[in-house]
């Protein structure tokens, strides 16, 4: 607003002079361009200090020149249509125009034209002002906006993110609770009692089938030590005590619990082995007895007819005569044989065979063994040899009675399946940390169809079934099953006709490793 | 002068005979019961210098008999070989912790080599009874 000026009394033309001065005034010190047009030729009458200053072009440049004719305007306002609808309406604006100035700065501007009289003569007025810092606040401000709109749609698409996540979570947790009560429902009819036990050995749960073994609650046992559960041993079997004080064997098994490397626990799994002992007991008991009620008959036959050609009874038969009784004895022999491997191998199979490991010196063992089976090679035109390849063989840590019936066991093939006269030569020897005892005929030989099955149960060669009708196909399977025992092998080459070599190998146990087998 | 004294319990008849007949003679006498109840009868009316002692047996068995034994003061020191076709780890170790001395599979063993074992345990015995 203009500042009131005093109410004088003044003439008109005063007046007029004063009200010329203040456009004047206004005219040269606005801070908007004002352009004065001559409405009926479109020239450029005048231009305010200001608008000079923007445009940067010079009065003498811009008076009398047609508003199109400046290059600034003369793109945007450049036709004469334009002036002649401004000289129709008496009035245009431009909210925002990109101008250039003389010197090629780019700005921008709101352009308003007016036209109204001025001493009976029509007059443009055009108001230009300069709305660049304004537009480049207004696109500061849009840029931010925008910049504000884009940070709310990532947070839009963060939360979508975590509304995912959480789905997930969802999914995950329900996912968990199924296998949870999987878990549970497994734990729950597994027929195995189960405690699971933290680092400290303390328990963390127990399944329904330990707590009906046991008598006691999960809720009893939760955070106690497991030693809280008595455990007993005896005779090589464990067995739990249960709440009422009786108690029953178990087959236990203990395994970690493992978080990545780390073993935060352990499970072990038992069961009662009560009925499983009874049938073990049941079972040995009936092989026990039959062997015995089978003997028994055997043996006495045995004992008769040694005692009848001990006693001389049968001097006065004849020759077919006691030829015939030795045919009895040899069948009844065979019987028994019969009975004793069943009777190993029914032990073999219960896992029963008792090894009463000492230091044995081998050497010494096979001497013995030689000697006394010299007796039955020289029946059967059969030298025996002994070839000892080192002289100080090492005594081993083994059960002496069992690796005797080994040895005699290959002994008594090498003589069997032998010709009728020659060789069988027992070799010893070290390789590695091993004892290797060799057994070398110069028999009949096994095929390369039938070696594979030599070491099984009841297997009899043909060949050998042939030659000795006796054989119950037994003795090398107890052979190699002592031998696993002891972790040693047995292999045989052998080619046929022309004899058989037998190879036991048995690891030489370390001090260290005594403990471990005991 | 006294036989020594042989008590074969038994409950098989032809093992008790071919026993009797082999080991029966002029040093000898030998007495055969046929189940481990009589067996401890005998050996309270006489005291033996040996038993032979089959495991196996009715009334009362052989691991009874042993058993028996051990808790008599004036029985346990008699000699006894078990002469058993029980043939397992388990019954020998068993009649062995019992009191035997002796431990024979009868049927894995020829009828010279039990008799020859015998002679020469009660020979031993009676060494050590004569000191």
């Amino acid at each position: 607003m203009l500042a009131q000026l005093p109410k004088t009394s003044i003439s008109p033309e005063e007046k007029l002079q004063l009200s010329e001065l203040r456009y004047r005034r206004l005219f040269e010190t606005a801070q908007d361009g004002i352009l004065i047009l001559d409405a009926d030729s479109g020239k450029i009458t005048d231009a305010n200090p200001f608008l000079k200053e923007i445009l940067g072009y010079s009065q003498s440049e811009l008076l009398g020149k047609e508003l199109w004719e400046i290059g600034v305007f003369k793109d945007i306002v450049g036709s004469k249509a334009a002036f002649v609808e401004l000289q129709n309406k008496g009035y245009i604006r431009y909210k925002d125009l990109p101008l250039q100035t003389k010197d090629g700065r780019k700005i921008e501007v709101e352009f308003v034209s007016n036209v109204y009289m001025v001493d009976h003569e029509k007059v443009i007025q055009c108001n230009i002002r300069d709305i660049t810092d304004r537009r480049q606040i207004e696109e500061a401000v849009k840029s931010k906006t925008e910049e504000l709109e884009r940070l709310g749609k990532s947070q839009e698409a963060t939360k979508q993110a975590m509304l995912n996540v959480m789905e997930d979570l969802e999914a995950a947790k329900a996912l968990i609770e199924v296998e949870k009560v999987k878990d549970e429902a497994m734990l729950a009819s597994i027929g195995e009692g189960l405690i699971a036990v933290d680092n400290d050995r303390k328990i963390m749960v127990i399944n329904k089938a330990a707590e009906n073994m046991l008598g006691w609650k999960m809720k009893d046992l939760v955070g106690r030590e497991l030693t809280s559960l008595p455990l007993e041993y005896e005779e090589g079997q464990s067995f739990f005590v249960r709440k009422d004080k009786t108690r029953f064997p178990i087959a236990i098994t203990v395994t970690p619990i493992k978080l990545g490397k780390k073993t935060i626990g352990a499970i072990d799994i038992f069961r009662d082995i009560t009925r499983e002992k009874e049938i073990d007991r049941a079972k040995s008991e009936f092989v026990s007895l039959a062997s015995h009620q089978l003997r028994t008959p055997l043996g006495i036959a045995k004992w008769y007819i040694e005692a009848m050609s001990g006693e001389g009874y049968l001097d006065n038969v004849p020759q077919v005569a006691r030829d015939y009784l030795d045919e009895v004895y040899k069948s009844n022999e065979r019987l028994l044989s019969l009975v004793r491997d069943l009777l190993s191998i029914s032990r073999i199979d219960q896992g029963k065979v008792r090894d009463t490991p000492e230091l044995t010196n081998i050497t010494q063992l096979i001497k013995d063994i030689i000697k006394a089976m010299s007796i039955l090679a020289r029946k059967s035109n059969i030298t025996l040899h002994l070839d000892l390849k080192k002289t100080n063989i090492p005594s081993l840590l083994i059960d002496p009675l069992r690796l005797q019936e080994v040895i005699e066991n290959l002994i008594a093939n090498a003589i069997t399946y032998s010709k009728s006269s020659g060789n069988v030569e027992v070799i010893v020897d070290t390789k590695h940390e091993s004892i290797l005892i060799m057994v070398k005929d110069e028999g009949i030989g096994i095929s390369q169809t039938e070696k594979a099955k030599l070491f099984t149960k009841f297997f009899r060669s043909e060949k050998a079934s042939v030659k000795n009708t006796e054989g119950s196909g037994l003795g090398l399977y107890v052979v190699k099953s002592y031998i696993d025992g002891w972790h040693g092998t047995i292999d045989v080459e052998s080619s046929e006709g022309k004899g058989s070599t037998f190879t036991i190998s048995l690891p030489l146990t370390k001090e260290s490793d005594k403990k471990k087998s005991n | 002068m006294d036989k020594k004294l042989i008590i074969i319990a038994e409950d098989e008849v032809a093992y008790g005979r071919i026993l009797k007949d082999a080991l029966e003679n002029e040093e000898y006498a030998i007495a055969v019961v046929l189940n481990g109840e009589d067996l401890l009868k005998a050996i309270r009316v006489r005291e033996p210098g040996l038993i032979l002692l089959d495991l196996v047996m009715p009334v009362k068995n052989g691991f009874e008999v042993l058993t028996e034994m051990k808790k008599d003061d004036k029985l346990k020191h008699i000699k006894v070989i078990a002469l058993s076709n029980l043939g397992q780890e388990e019954d020998i170790e068993r009649a062995k912790k019992l009191g035997a001395d002796d431990y024979i599979v009868k049927s894995d063993e020829t009828f010279y080599a039990v008799i020859d074992k015998i002679e020469k345990l009660f020979n031993h015995v009676g060494k050590e009874d004569s000191l």
